[in-house]
């Protein structure tokens, strides 16, 4: 009976990601006649410059990872508020060949935008029994003073960008069902997928990171800064 | 795909509209962001594009901060003072818990976040005093003092306080157990040493980022 209800859900998330649309950037524009097939590494480098300097007007944070300097960043109005190195869970190469052709494609604008995020495995900070008495004092769920460190957590941009993270945390499920069927998602979209990265960074950094991701957060990718000619 | 909605609302044990916007968000048909980034086609011309990236790039570093400012991580409940390319300060904090408060008698609610955004050092006080607002007497079911002077508090703050608007503060704590958890009614709580070094080293007009 539970493998029959999972095989007809399969079957209608199938369906519905067909029909969903293209997800949260709009309709994909072809070219216009004559024009290069894709961007050239100074167009992407400027693509992103201009972008940053329209998400530095808006007043929530942003989202940057900076391909050159190999970090994840956190932008308000222009001031880096918070920073973590990562590296590549692949080898470097296979990962800037997926980026590069993923930002010059100009079907992709240069700032992706946060849909969803999926915490497969974490490590909680505080033990239950400290925050019960915690939570009585302040008038609030064991669950709300909770926090956790991802090991791991995948950071999605519609079918546009997928990223994700991981971290050496000793880290447990957070939900079979949940997992199972972010699974199941990942296989479904894989093929419609632009660009999907693995980076490394540390669990104190994931948890700001899986904080701090919250829907509809823009996401610049900035390329190398080599990256211009 | 609300038969979809449905069947993993009756798998999951969601209504069918949270098992449709978790299917729909999740299937990539999120409608469009609330932040629309729209940017020009680069110039053909080399030339042209590589002085336009230069021109960005000088407008990019203006916008960087150029004096110390003040971080705040609400997600793992740290402080920061820190430049673009430096950190001066580390230390745990504790912040808004996120819990709410509704007075029955009244109906007024009160919700204990602290606020995200960009703000300013308003005010640099030292041996700050605690005056209760009607929220602390209700939530441990005492009677709003008619007296003024009972609702004043000469520990509770710590030794200095950073005022950055609408009554929040960055201030010390007898909780000094507690720091690095989401505790509070909204505002920062640091431990002390830490504390003085930071209200030293800050001014009036000091940036602080709370995310």
């Amino acid at each position: 009976m539970g493998s029959g209800i999972i095989a007809v859900v399969c079957l209608l998330l199938a369906l519905a990601w067909t029909g969903a649309g293209s997800g949260e950037d709009g309709k994909p524009v072809p070219p216009p006649e004559g024009a290069r097939q894709g961007y050239r590494p100074i167009d992407v480098a400027l693509r992103a410059a201009w972008a940053e300097l329209e998400l530095a007007k808006t007043d929530g944070p942003y989202l940057v990872l900076d391909l050159g300097r190999r970090e994840v960043c956190l932008r308000l109005k222009g001031a880096l508020i918070w920073s973590c190195p990562m590296r590549y869970a692949s080898p470097d190469s296979e990962v800037m060949g997926e980026l590069e052709a993923y930002l010059a494609d100009r079907h992709n604008p240069p700032v992706a935008t946060l849909t969803g995020k999926h915490l497969y495995t974490a490590r909680e900070r505080f033990p239950d029994s400290v925050l019960t008495v915690v939570a009585r004092v302040a008038r609030v769920t064991p669950e709300q003073l909770q926090r956790y460190e991802p090991g791991h957590l995948e950071l999605r941009c519609g079918r546009k960008l997928v990223i994700d993270v991981r971290t050496d945390a000793d880290a447990r499920p957070k939900s079979r069902l949940g997992n199972a069927l972010a699974a199941m998602r990942k296989v479904l979209t894989a093929p419609m997928t632009d660009a999907r990265i693995a980076i490394l960074i540390e669990p104190d950094d994931a948890l700001t990171l899986y904080g701090a991701a919250r829907r509809h957060i823009p996401v610049l990718v900035c390329p190398t800064t080599d990256q211009h000619h | 795909m609300l038969l979809g909605a449905a069947v993993l609302g009756l798998v999951a044990g969601l209504s069918w509209p949270q098992a449709a916007r978790w299917l729909h968000g999740r299937a990539g048909g999120e409608p469009a962001s609330a932040v629309a980034v729209v940017v020009s086609d680069p110039p053909e011309e080399i030339e042209i594009a590589e002085r336009e990236l230069r021109r960005a790039r000088g407008r990019l570093d203006a916008l960087r901060v150029s004096r110390p400012y003040i971080v705040v991580d609400t997600n793992a409940n740290v402080l920061y003072l820190r430049t673009e390319t430096s950190i001066i300060l580390k230390t745990p904090c504790s912040t808004g818990s996120g819990g709410d408060l509704i007075d029955e008698a009244t109906g007024r609610r009160w919700s204990f976040k602290t606020p995200l955004g960009m703000f300013r050092v308003e005010s640099k006080l030292v041996d700050p005093w605690w005056r209760k607002p009607d929220w602390a007497f209700i939530e441990d079911n005492l009677a709003i003092p008619e007296d003024p002077d009972r609702r004043l508090d000469p520990e509770m703050l710590g030794e200095y306080a950073l005022g950055f608007g609408d009554g929040y503060y960055i201030h010390g704590t007898v909780y000094e157990r507690l720091l690095g958890v989401s505790v509070t009614h909204g505002c920062v709580r640091v431990g002390s040493d830490n504390l003085e070094r930071l209200y030293e080293m800050v001014g009036i007009g000091t940036r602080i980022y709370v995310f």
